[in-house]
């Protein structure tokens, strides 16, 4: 669209000459319809507030409320799954403590019995017959108590 | 994040137009029209022009104070962005047609106004539709708060 025009009116956007009548035709039609739609626009809308009044019952803090909820549920869900970690893992705990107590108990055990043998051994009327005899009955309290025995195979 | 809260009032250029607007069209309504809007618009469309200026300005500042409901005064000033969009762009229009080279700087920051009413009307009737749309207060949390 280039206009190449030496006269001096330069507007170059216009179309030269019967524009001037005819643009300020299109132009009104332009100006109506965007003047009404937006009239009409504006109009419909307080008309449509005035209407549907009731139909805005959530205020704005209820949207409020609304994104804070929804900002806060990752969090809470994180959270939940923390505590459900740290609930398996307190379990893990108190097993592995009554384990380590039940081994205590019977390391107790044992050493009592080394130092009974050891005093039967070197006792100074100590014959071997009654050294085995109390060897037998020990072991067999051992065994029937099963205590030392189960303990290796504990979890984990 | 897409995260919006819906916050009134918060909009010095927007507020700055809208308090302008009516005083702009009563002086002209009183004092007559300037030659550019004169040449171009017939007298009826002019007269709606100016008092469409006044209402929108008036109902634009109505919204931005409305003491009510919320959704109320949003809803007011939704109007108000719609008529004062309609009314800035016919400004527009008549300057750009009729003013050439010579009225690129009021065109710029008319057509801007304009541009602006559009934008925030909007931003107010998404805002209006996440007001009407069903609550729903985060249905797999209900109850879960002590």
């Amino acid at each position: 669209m280039t206009a190449p025009t030496p006269p001096p009116p330069p507007p170059p956007p216009p179309p030269s000459t019967d524009a001037a009548a005819a643009a300020p035709q299109w132009l009104q039609v332009v100006l109506s319809v965007v003047g009404v739609l937006g009239g009409a626009g504006g109009f419909a809308t307080i008309a449509a507030v005035v209407v549907k009044r009731g139909k805005f019952r959530a205020e704005a803090a209820d949207v409020l409320t609304d994104t804070a909820l929804t900002l806060v549920q990752p969090m809470r869900i994180r959270m939940a799954e923390l505590e459900a970690e740290a609930q398996t893992i307190r379990e893990q705990l108190r097993a592995s403590n009554e384990r380590s107590h039940r081994l205590q108990a019977s390391i107790t055990q044992l050493r009592t019995m080394l130092d009974r043998w050891y005093a039967l051994i070197f006792a100074p009327e100590a014959s071997l017959p009654a050294i085995r005899s109390t060897i037998r009955e020990d072991r067999r309290r051992i065994q029937t108590s099963g205590e030392v025995r189960a303990e290796p195979t504990g979890d984990r | 994040m897409r995260k919006r809260l819906i916050w009134r009032n918060r909009r010095p250029f927007q507020n700055a137009v809208v308090f302008t607007s009516p005083m702009c069209g009563t002086v002209m309504l009183i004092l007559g029209a300037p030659p550019t809007v004169a040449v171009a618009m017939p007298e009826p469309i002019r007269i709606g022009w100016q008092l469409g200026l006044i209402i929108a300005g008036l109902i634009g500042i109505a919204g931005l104070l409305w003491p009510g409901r919320y959704a109320t005064g949003l809803g007011l000033e939704l109007a108000s962005m719609l008529m004062l969009g309609a009314v800035t762009s016919m400004y527009a229009i008549t300057l750009g047609v009729g003013g050439g080279l010579a009225a690129v700087t009021s065109v710029s920051f008319t057509t801007a106004v304009a541009f602006g009413s559009w934008w925030r009307g909007g931003e107010l009737l998404h805002d209006l539709h996440r007001l009407v749309e069903p609550q729903r207060p985060a249905p797999d949390l209900a109850g879960e708060f002590p």
